[in-house]
């Protein structure tokens, strides 16, 4: 066989041992995304499951509408709580933390991202349930945000330090203090990545189904009460998935298919936003 | 744009000193980049800072506005005398100091804003008054002769424009908080020769306001545009020092050290 | 000096010794043209004229060279003021080459005429001028600006004879007027060379000026 051809087939060889693995890799994300569209959906359809809340056990009917609004709830008041920190953090890193506190902040940051979600949930329940003695949507809040904290600081820390050394130069050489570059220049500069890393941040803590377990811990009556204990679509995926009721299993279907959903929508979203803030 | 270029000044004794460099020396951590240069900058009139590349004539630049300041393990040493105040002092408004001694850089780095808000950002945070701040938008973009062209588009994003545009916006920018004196870094290096040439012609029209200095490796542009040039050069230690300093005029004819000749006239031994 | 410019280096050598070789065919063009008039050799004569073509020539030759290495290599400081001055130079060489054309046409016509005098003082102020256009040639080879300023106070000597030739020539003029076109003539001989002499001075004073860069009146 001559030179060339060999060369061609060794490509060919190679070029098709990459598909394979791109379609190893794939397809098992694609029979799962499929599977939970086709268990999901007839739930998703089924009236009543956008708006009420659960019926007891063995009643036919129900729907997850306390569980939307407790997922809502607590990831909103997580996020209020770890957005706003987590940027100022990550700002700090990146305009003022080449040093050795910065890399203290850092290393933690990294340590905190590996730790598996229940810790949170531990977090959560041994700082705020064990001591108000109450399971409350607020403990899960808490522990949701120290989980999202290290995502949003590094994502904000990372997207600033993108910005061009150039750009603060300018600032500085208007005769612009240090705290105003970054506040009007390099933040505004930045917003692209620092709103993307916050919204999947968000998303990631809306799926999140170990740190609910024993601090919000769930409720079948809606209520919007803080200091209560509340509802999520993730702890009624958890909850219902191996309960022997039909209508029961067919609303944890939809509940996690509406979750991927909400993802794929964030994502989406960042995505649009990002594109958006460039022109 | 058809403006007749200022004659340049032939007798130059009584331009008064505006930036007086005496003696500085200039370090990273150990390393001594700056050997006891000085530089007599005179009023409304453009000093071209010459010579070939680490001789140090930015680094030299970037201690008038104390732009330095932003590199760590830095230190400056001796005098650098704004109207008689030395700006290497620890108790100087380094703020206001950039204020009145502003710097346009080598690549053009406009903020991600839209035109507007690049002009008025130093107003802006000036505090002036909105009418007073759309004036001088309006008189800053004119004298860099922009105004006509983006006067339909000041709310459109700065990072629409071409390269020469963008560097004039950094100029109309830096213009806009009224400084008197204006530092260029190698300013028309990353545009081509149009817009280049758009550049010097403006700063023949600015002279007549603000004391400019630029540093250039292009000595055709520093003989072109300059009324006084620096030649400076690395020593054995590395240390940039000021070698020759005269009138442009003189430096190009009849430069009185062998090696600023040498060097302007191509010849590296 | 080994320098980052060689080909430069090497258009501004050509030039100069192109120069050079100009002023030596312009140095022997002038004494071959006072030969002419004092052997009274027409056919010497009649070869100076000929061969003021390649003084044109060159000169021409010279001029665009110069031109060219300054549209192409943007000289400054001593390079610019070398080309300069040899521009400068080569013109004055080329009017030099014309006034010894005059002097031979000169002595075209005094050949066919019986001599009026016997000539004295003319061949001294030419053997001075001769020695001047040497010099003068030498100090551009060796870039003296000293040996140039020298040559050019000498140019008194050559205007101090040209005087005295004036002066006998007229006296002849008025003694008879059958003198007159002869007279008239070496009148017009003795002012080629001084001409030729005062050209000399320009090209000592374009030799100051390469060095210092200021034009100053010589002599």
């Amino acid at each position: 066989m001559s030179r060339p051809m060999v060369r061609i087939l060794i490509d060919r060889f190679f070029g098709a041992l990459i598909v394979l693995s791109v379609m190893m890799a794939a397809i098992p994300v694609l029979v799962l995304l499929l599977f939970v569209v086709i268990k999901g959906l007839p739930g998703l359809l089924t009236p009543g499951f956008f708006t009420d809340p659960p019926f007891p056990q063995g009643v036919p009917g129900g729907g997850v509408f306390n569980a939307i609004i407790g997922t809502l709830e607590i990831v909103g008041i997580g996020s209020l709580l770890a957005v706003p920190i987590g940027s100022l953090i990550g700002i700090y890193l990146s305009e003022y933390g080449r040093n050795q506190i910065g890399d203290a902040v850092r290393f933690i940051s990294d340590v905190l991202t590996g730790l598996p979600s229940i810790a949170f949930g531990i977090f959560g329940y041994t700082v705020v349930v064990l001591t108000t003695h109450h399971f409350s949507a607020i403990s899960a809040s808490i522990a949701l945000a120290v989980l999202m904290l290290p995502v949003i600081l590094r994502a904000t820390e990372s997207a600033l330090v993108l910005v061009p050394q150039s750009l603060r130069e300018a600032g500085l050489a208007l005769g612009a203090p240090r705290w105003r570059v970054t506040l009007e220049i390099v933040v505004p500069a930045a917003l692209g990545g620092i709103v993307t890393g916050a919204l999947l941040a968000m998303a990631r803590a809306a799926g999140e189904t170990a740190p609910l377990l024993f601090t919000a811990f769930g409720n079948d009556i809606v209520q919007t009460n803080p200091f209560q204990p509340m509802g999520a679509l993730s702890l009624t995926v958890f909850r219902n998935a191996l309960v022997p009721y039909n209508n029961l299993q067919d609303q944890a279907w939809a509940a996690a298919l509406l979750l991927v959903m909400l993802v794929a929508a964030t994502n989406i979203l960042a995505r649009l936003y990002v594109r958006r803030s460039q022109h | 744009m058809q403006t007749e270029a200022a004659p340049r000044a032939v007798q130059d004794g009584d331009a008064e000193i505006k930036l007086d460099a005496r003696h500085v020396n200039f370090f990273y951590g150990d390393f001594q980049a700056l050997h006891d240069a000085a530089l007599s900058v005179r009023a409304r009139r453009i000093t071209a800072l010459i010579g070939p590349s680490g001789c140090g004539k930015t680094t030299f630049l970037r201690i008038f506005n104390r732009m330095h300041d932003l590199t760590p393990g830095t230190r400056a040493t001796g005098e650098v005398l704004l109207d008689g105040h030395n700006v290497l002092s620890s108790d100087t408004d380094v703020i206001r100091l950039r204020r009145q001694v502003g710097m346009l850089f080598q690549r053009p780095n406009p903020f991600p804003k839209s035109i507007f808000d690049n002009v008025a950002y130093g107003p802006h945070m000036l505090g002036w008054s909105k009418a007073r701040i759309n004036q001088v938008v309006e008189e800053s973009l004119k004298d860099t002769g922009l105004w006509d062209e983006v006067k339909t588009r000041l709310h459109r994003s700065a990072l629409n424009l071409s390269g020469g545009q963008q560097q004039r916006l950094c100029l109309a920018r830096a213009l806009a908080v009224e400084p008197q004196v204006i530092l260029m870094d190698e300013p028309a290096s990353a545009l081509d020769p149009i817009a280049t040439l758009r550049i010097e012609e403006l700063m023949q029209d600015l002279k007549q306001r603000y004391t400019i200095v630029i540093v250039t490796h292009n000595m055709q542009q520093a003989a072109r545009v300059s009324d006084f040039t620096a030649f400076m050069l690395m020593n054995e230690k590395r240390a940039g020092e000021v070698i020759e300093y005269g009138p442009t005029d003189d430096i190009f004819n009849r430069p009185k050290d062998s090696r600023t000749e040498d060097y302007i006239t191509g010849r590296f031994g | 000096m080994a320098t980052t410019r060689t080909l430069f280096d090497q258009e501004l050598a050509e030039l100069k010794s192109g120069v050079v070789r100009m002023g030596s065919m312009v140095e022997q063009a002038i004494a071959e043209s006072m030969r002419a008039l004092v052997d009274r050799n027409n056919a010497l004569a009649k070869e100076v004229i000929a061969r003021d073509q390649e003084v044109n020539e060159l000169h021409r030759l010279l001029r665009e060279r110069a031109f060219m290495i300054m549209a192409t290599q943007q000289p400054v400081a001593r390079d610019l003021r070398l080309i300069v001055s040899f521009q400068h130079m080569v013109l004055e060489l080329e009017r030099m080459g014309d006034h010894a054309v005059g002097i031979a046409r000169a002595a075209l016509r005094l050949n066919d005429l019986p001599q009026l005098k016997p000539y004295i003082d003319l061949p001294k102020m030419a053997e001075i001028t001769e020695s001047q256009v040497h010099e003068i040639l030498g100090a551009v080879i060796e870039a003296d600006q000293d040996k140039a300023r020298a040559i050019a106070e000498r140019d008194d000597e050559v205007d101090t004879l040209y005087h005295k030739i004036w002066d006998e020539l007229v006296g002849f003029m008025i003694q008879d007027p059958a003198n007159v076109q002869r007279a008239a003539i070496l009148l017009f001989l003795a002012k080629d060379l001084e001409r030729i002499a005062d050209r000399v001075t320009n090209i000592a004073e374009d030799v100051v000026f390469l060095h210092t860069g200021r034009i100053v009146e010589l002599s």
